[in-house]
């Protein structure tokens, strides 16, 4: 099994008993001489990734959190900060090279191996070790971004989810409006009693320019809030995923995880998601300080640009990405009361938006899910990378990372 | 309704663990069996560091760069190296390999095929053989 950061958390490879590829010393990166792609080792991950080039005057697509592997996201997909101008990571591979089950190793881009290149975009854990890619690269352009971290008390929930939902409307996210992340969570200094609703705005460009899309959030009353203008490499400290912030640590526990992925917020939903966290706080304490739950959205203009047909990511009419995250000690005797809440949330998020079919983010699946719902719940999709399977890896070997064939 | 517990879910997910115990015991089974795996290859019952980083590098040592690492269980950087970001049904890993490059992937894969695949078997003596 191929491993590099170690951020994948799927029950799928549970059953996995063998060797270990570890990739950490495939972490090289090389600028093409033209300064249009790059070439990155299947070691390279995220904070490198964009330090290196930011510092030769480039960036590229990459996940949002500092830690995680720039590859490994990228074939699940790959959401990021930079995806409103360029696309999500997948969108930017120009080829790969990859170590087929039977030890070959083949290069793949849209004119070799063609079919398996659309389904690397998106399901590519499926079908071998990517040893290295190359990957469009684009020049640095915001040399500032402003940021904007709110705390708000649960009362206003109805305000912040209304603004939300004029900011994104549609899925019509201002370009430069990179990230907005919302997490529902105890934190006992503002309230004992009730989760915050912390709320992360990242904008690629000035104060001066984001302020505008600010006067709706600044104008609902904050417990805490703090701004302020970074240079894009120093953005991710202040939006609490730099490499030594807690999110981004292995302290030997278990992350219980469900997701889903929304078009639009349902205010009853997520105030009835709020209130069942508040009886948990009076309920029971400990399950509720280690429950997060997550509020993801981006920027998505390059993304709605590419044709979905085109790659094997399948959800680019979700715009808002959802995690619940419970954070427990091995052997923890919350745990059945965790996955309880888990689900219950994640189905609160579908049975919020009749009429679709629950999607799970490949890089977010606790692997219970199925691949109707990794995948896409449409035929075609499934049949295509049914096929894939049986052409490049016959016997199955990869199908520890939420298996195309079981 | 529509928000309460599912609780056919949860017997899903135990069902789903079941289900993975289920397919490496007859996996297991299968191999134990047998048939048409060459005489040199055995099976073996789950036991961590069974296959030991002593036996990666006699077998393969000699065929990868000299940069890569090999580290086994008693190695004192093998928790680290393994170390994930949720311990939630984490694979089992018995030996990690870290290629130093690139085409030492495929030569691991070549030597191993099923040990890098989750397989339980053993190579007894490697004979540079591609096993299918």
């Amino acid at each position: 099994m191929a491993y590099n950061r170690g951020y994948a958390f799927t029950n799928t490879f549970g059953s996995f008993n063998g060797i270990q590829i570890n990739l950490v010393n495939l972490n090289s990166i090389m600028i093409q001489l033209d300064g249009k792609s790059a070439w990155f080792g299947g070691g390279t991950y995220t904070g490198q990734v964009a330090n290196y080039l930011w510092d030769r005057g480039f960036i590229t697509t990459t996940a949002s959190a500092q830690c995680v592997s720039l590859l490994g996201t990228g074939l699940g997909g790959g959401y990021g900060d930079q995806q409103g101008a360029y696309g999500m990571v997948s969108d930017n591979f120009l080829q790969l090279n990859v170590v087929l089950a039977d030890g070959s190793t083949i290069c793949v881009n849209s004119t070799s191996h063609e079919d398996l290149f659309w389904g690397l975009k998106g399901a590519g854990h499926n079908f071998g070790i990517v040893t290295s890619a190359e990957m469009n690269i684009y020049p640095r352009e915001a040399e500032f971004w402003y940021y904007h971290n709110y705390i708000w008390r649960g009362d206003k929930l109805v305000d912040i989810f209304n603004a939300i939902n004029k900011l994104t409307a549609d899925g019509s996210v201002p370009l430069n409006m990179a990230v907005n992340y919302g997490t529902f969570m105890m934190n006992t200094t503002i309230s004992t009693e009730e989760p915050i609703i912390l709320w992360t705005f990242l904008y690629s460009g000035p104060a001066e320019e984001a302020r505008p899309y600010f006067v709706d959030f600044d104008a609902i009353e904050s417990a805490w809030d703090d701004s302020g203008e970074l240079s894009y490499v120093d953005i991710p400290s202040a939006r609490f995923n730099s490499v030594n912030d807690p999110l981004c640590q292995k302290a030997g526990v278990d992350k219980l995880v469900t997701t889903a992925g929304l078009q639009v917020y349902n205010l009853t939903t997520e105030q009835e998601i709020w209130n069942r966290f508040k009886e948990r706080v009076a309920s029971n304490p400990d399950l509720a300080a280690s429950a997060f739950i997550v509020h993801e959205g981006y920027s998505n203009q390059a993304v709605l640009e590419h044709n979905p047909d085109d790659s094997a990511y399948p959800f680019r009419d979700d715009y808002h990405l959802m995690m619940f995250q419970g954070i427990l000690e091995p052997n923890s005797i919350l745990k059945d009361e965790m996955w309880e809440w888990a689900w219950e949330v994640k189905d609160m998020w579908n049975a919020g938006q009749p009429g679709r079919f629950p999607d799970s983010y490949v890089n977010y699946a606790n692997g219970f899910e199925g691949p109707e719902e990794w995948y896409g719940n449409v035929p075609w999709r499934l049949e295509r990378l049914r096929g894939l399977k049986a052409k490049y890896d016959p016997n199955n070997r990869f199908r520890f990372f939420n298996p195309i064939v079981d | 309704m529509a928000y309460s517990w599912n609780w056919s879910r949860r017997k899903n997910i135990k069902r789903g663990v079941f289900n993975a115990l289920v397919f490496c015991a007859l996996t297991f089974l299968i191999l134990m069996a047998g048939s048409g795996f060459p005489s040199h290859i055995r099976t073996f019952s789950i036991t961590p560091g069974r296959l030991s980083s002593a036996q990666v590098q006699r077998e393969l040592g000699s065929r990868l760069s000299n940069t890569t690492t090999i580290i086994g269980p008693t190695t004192s950087n093998f928790v680290d190296a393994i170390a994930r970001w949720s311990d939630f049904g984490r694979p089992k890993v018995q030996v990690v390999i870290a290629p130093g490059n690139e085409a030492d992937v495929s030569t691991i894969v070549c030597a191993f095929p099923t040990l890098t695949y989750g397989i339980l078997v053993e190579l007894t003596s490697f004979q540079g053989q591609i096993l299918r």
